[in-house]
């Protein structure tokens, strides 16, 4: 059983000065006032606890009680580093260090053989001021902790708990006596002074995994904030505002802010924008400003924290953390940017298109109006090739003012305005009008055939837009077959679906050409239709505005042969009489007369 | 800034008899006999039927020249009386004048907009003649703007042409009835 009292007092110095040579070691790595502090209290704490393993001398006993009183006051000073203690309290802390030392250097001298109970009452005094030395410190690290990051928050309770654990062990020792002489208690505070050794060091080298442990409960929120930061944020004053608060809170600093490479500040957190670009100016100011580099394309800029208290010495972590934070936040940055730029081309774009297309209504305007007039003779008698040129003129315009239509209904669709007015409606009476429409863009060459059903085909669908979905399609299948012949207009409706097939006989569409049909401003150019104009928004907004009644449009093609578009649309119910719409005939054939070559 | 129409000559109108407030069809040697109202609600009627036997008489508030111009020729052509007025503030006095059967307006104006206009006409004007917007903007916005401010008709400009519109004026007056906004 001596063996074993022996044994554990034995570990336990060793834990001790194993400790304290740890933190030598860790404090010649990295030197900072604070980290010397706390080096100085367990240092000495190492040496009592090495010293009382020798035989004991009366200058041994002197030398024990200074460095056990000296371990004491500078876990105070290292408190000291953090929050300055005011004068009179470090002055009344520098007498009680005095008359501590004093009353022990009595206590193991002149005054060894005295009254049992007046040694133990000295015993009491080095006690108590050991305890007002370190007990200040836990107090004031525990209550700090709340406010910190998880794994500071850890190291500076870990910190707290082994000091505690020491005090309580001195004061049951000095209080208990005699009684507390037998080898099992000696044991158990031996052990559990030894188990205090890696709680102070991990709560100042902490491993790794420790370190995953405490910080996991803040791993899903950081996670979070990195996706928030690369995916979402709308824009780059309100990506640079969370970067700073996430760099405050992970940080455990007191604020933080981000500054442009050309020194403005951009987003600010726990401090003013003034006092922000003050010290940005001028970082080297105050010593607890932690800048990590943002690395952007226009330059260099800074993502800068303004340390906590007790952020120097358990701060490590996060020092490392931030930079990797601030990589991120450059990469957000980048990417803020690049789409704000992309945004506002594709914004200048959709307004130039919409600003362009409106400054064209008038003038076209005045141009079919007084075609119309040349053509209804009211501006005189036009000789037959007058009337022919009016007819042409009269061609040109409407296509014109078909592409004026075009790009607002695209700039609309860009801007998310467009909106359906929707009614029931026959869709046959919509592809008609549609063939109206493009009558005077056939010529003699071109055929169209106007396929209906003797039903109604009922649809529920903005008819305005509907009609200019066929028109459009009707207008290619001419343009496109430059060579003339029969163009079908085919409606049909079966299976809920309604559709309406266009197909002509001309140049077809080539297979690489595909992909782009339906894209804006995708226009399939090959040498025969290099030459035929078009903005190429045509099939684009047909498939949209298709798609927007809940249809489609697709194509079937040969190149040379010719192609097939057809609408589909969702079909209404099916009429409750069969002569509904019979008196309409199932072809109609609309011929080139309307423009003569 | 007022440019006066002048009544068109040797079209029907001005050959008609005045017959005061009724229209009549006239025959030569014959007093004339009450049109019936199918003919004065029809096709004709824009040639018959101005406020008091008057040809009809249209405000255009129109800030361009060139779009004037040519609806100008086109009323004239058709017997109206047209009235244009390059700014609202000259709308307004032309309205305190000789009151118009009908108003066309533009939207984009220099002393204000059309719907400003529309409004000041609303509250100024109770009992204004119908109004017709022509702009060259047809956004639904605008459009339900327009409607909301009591305008009868919306048209986008470029897709209508002057004849459409001469066509069209005879039902606007009747269903603007005694004018007055939010009738439509």
């Amino acid at each position: 059983m001596t063996q074993a009292v022996v044994l554990a007092q034995d570990l336990t110095a060793a834990g001790f000065v194993a400790l304290g040579a740890a933190i030598a070691y860790h404090w010649y790595r990295d030197r900072g006032r604070a980290q010397a502090k706390l080096a100085l209290a367990l240092i000495s704490l190492a040496l009592v606890a090495a010293l009382g393993r020798l035989p004991s001398s009366p200058l041994l006993s002197v030398v024990v009680i200074v460095a056990f009183m000296l371990s004491g006051y500078f876990v105070l000073m290292f408190r000291n580093e953090f929050i300055p203690l005011r004068r009179t309290l470090y002055r009344a802390a520098n007498v009680l260090l005095g008359v501590s030392i004093l009353a022990g250097i009595l206590d193991v001298t002149l005054l060894q053989r005295a009254n049992p109970i007046l040694v133990t009452l000295l015993g009491l005094v080095l006690i108590t001021a050991w305890a007002i030395f370190t007990g200040e410190p836990i107090v004031r690290f525990w209550l700090a902790s709340n406010g910190v990051p998880a794994v500071q928050r850890a190291r500076m309770r870990f910190l707290s708990l082994g000091f505690a654990v020491l005090i309580a062990i001195l004061f049951v020792d000095v209080l208990g006596g005699s009684r507390l002489q037998s080898p099992t208690a000696i044991i158990v505070t031996q052990v559990l002074a030894l188990a205090v050794v890696p709680i102070i060091y991990v709560s100042l080298a902490p491993p790794s995994l420790l370190r995953r442990i405490w910080r996991m409960s803040e791993e899903n929120a950081l996670r979070d904030a990195m996706q928030d930061l690369l995916i979402h944020s709308p824009s780059r004053e309100a990506l640079a505002d969370r970067a700073a608060f996430w760099a405050v809170r992970l940080f455990g600093a007191t604020a933080g802010f981000v500054v442009d490479p050309d020194g403005k500040v951009i987003a600010a957190s726990g401090i003013g924008r003034d006092q922000a670009t003050r010290l940005a100016a001028n970082p080297g100011q105050s010593g607890a400003i932690v800048r990590a580099p943002l690395h952007l394309t226009e330059g260099q800029g800074w993502l800068c924290v303004i340390a906590g208290d007790f952020t120097p010495v358990f701060g490590t972590e996060e020092v490392s953390q931030l930079r990797a934070y601030a990589n991120s936040v450059s990469a957000g940055l980048q990417r803020v940017g690049v789409t704000e730029r992309v945004a506002g081309i594709e914004k200048n774009k959709t307004q130039f298109l919409n600003l362009a297309s409106h400054e064209l209504r008038g003038p076209v305007t005045v141009m079919r109006g007084y075609v119309s007039m040349l053509q209804g003779g009211l501006l005189g008698q036009l000789n037959e090739r007058g009337r022919q040129a009016a007819g042409v003129m009269a061609a040109k315009v409407s296509e014109m003012n078909e592409l004026i239509e075009e790009m607002i209904e695209a700039a609309r669709l860009e801007e998310g305005a467009l909106t359906l007015r929707t009614a029931d409606a026959d869709l046959r009476q919509i592809a008609s009008s549609a063939a109206d429409a493009v009558t005077p863009l056939l010529d003699s060459r071109h055929r169209l055939v106007l396929d209906l059903p003797d039903r109604r085909v009922r649809v529920k669908v903005d008819a305005d837009r509907t009609k200019t979905i066929i028109a459009n399609l009707l207008s290619n299948a001419i343009k496109y077959s430059p060579e003339g012949g029969v163009i079908t207009c085919q409606v049909r409706s079966r299976a809920g679906v309604a559709r309406v097939a266009v197909t002509d006989e001309g140049l077809g569409i080539p297979r690489d050409g595909l992909p782009t049909l339906f894209t804006r401003f995708g226009r399939v150019i090959t040498p025969e239709t290099q030459h035929l104009q078009g903005t190429g928004l045509g099939l684009f907004l047909g498939r949209q505005l298709a798609r927007m009644h809940g249809g489609d449009i697709t194509v079937a093609t040969i190149e040379g042969k010719g192609s097939t578009f057809t609408l589909q649309l969702p079909a209404g119910p099916p009429p409750n009489g069969a002569s509904d719409g019979a008196a309409q005939a199932p072809k109609n054939r609309i011929g080139p007369d309307a423009v003569k070559r | 800034m007022i440019t006066e129409g002048g009544m068109a000559t040797g079209s029907l109108g001005s050959d008609w008899p005045d017959t005061g407030s009724a229209s009549w069809i006239w025959f030569p040697d014959q007093s004339g006999v009450p049109a019936p109202a199918w003919i004065t609600k029809g096709v004709l009627a824009h040639r018959l039927q101005g406020r008091e036997g008057l040809p009809i008489h249209v405000l255009m508030i129109e800030d361009d020249p060139s779009i004037a111009d040519m609806y100008r020729l086109q009323f004239e052509h058709d017997g109206f009386r047209v009235t244009v007025a390059t700014t609202g503030e000259v709308g307004f006095s032309t309205l305190s004048g000789q009151a118009p059967d009908l108003v066309l307006l533009d939207l984009l104006l220099p002393d204000r907009s059309g719907f400003e206009v529309l409004a000041t006409l609303n509250e100024r004007f109770p009992t204004h003649p119908p109004v017709v917007i022509l702009s060259n903007y047809g956004e639904p916005s605008m459009i339900d703007r327009g409607r909301s401010l009591g305008a009868i008709e919306y048209l986008v400009k470029s897709r209508v042409t002057p004849s459409e519109i001469v066509r069209r004026i005879p039902a606007w007056i009747e269903q603007g009835g005694g004018g007055g906004p939010g009738k439509s």
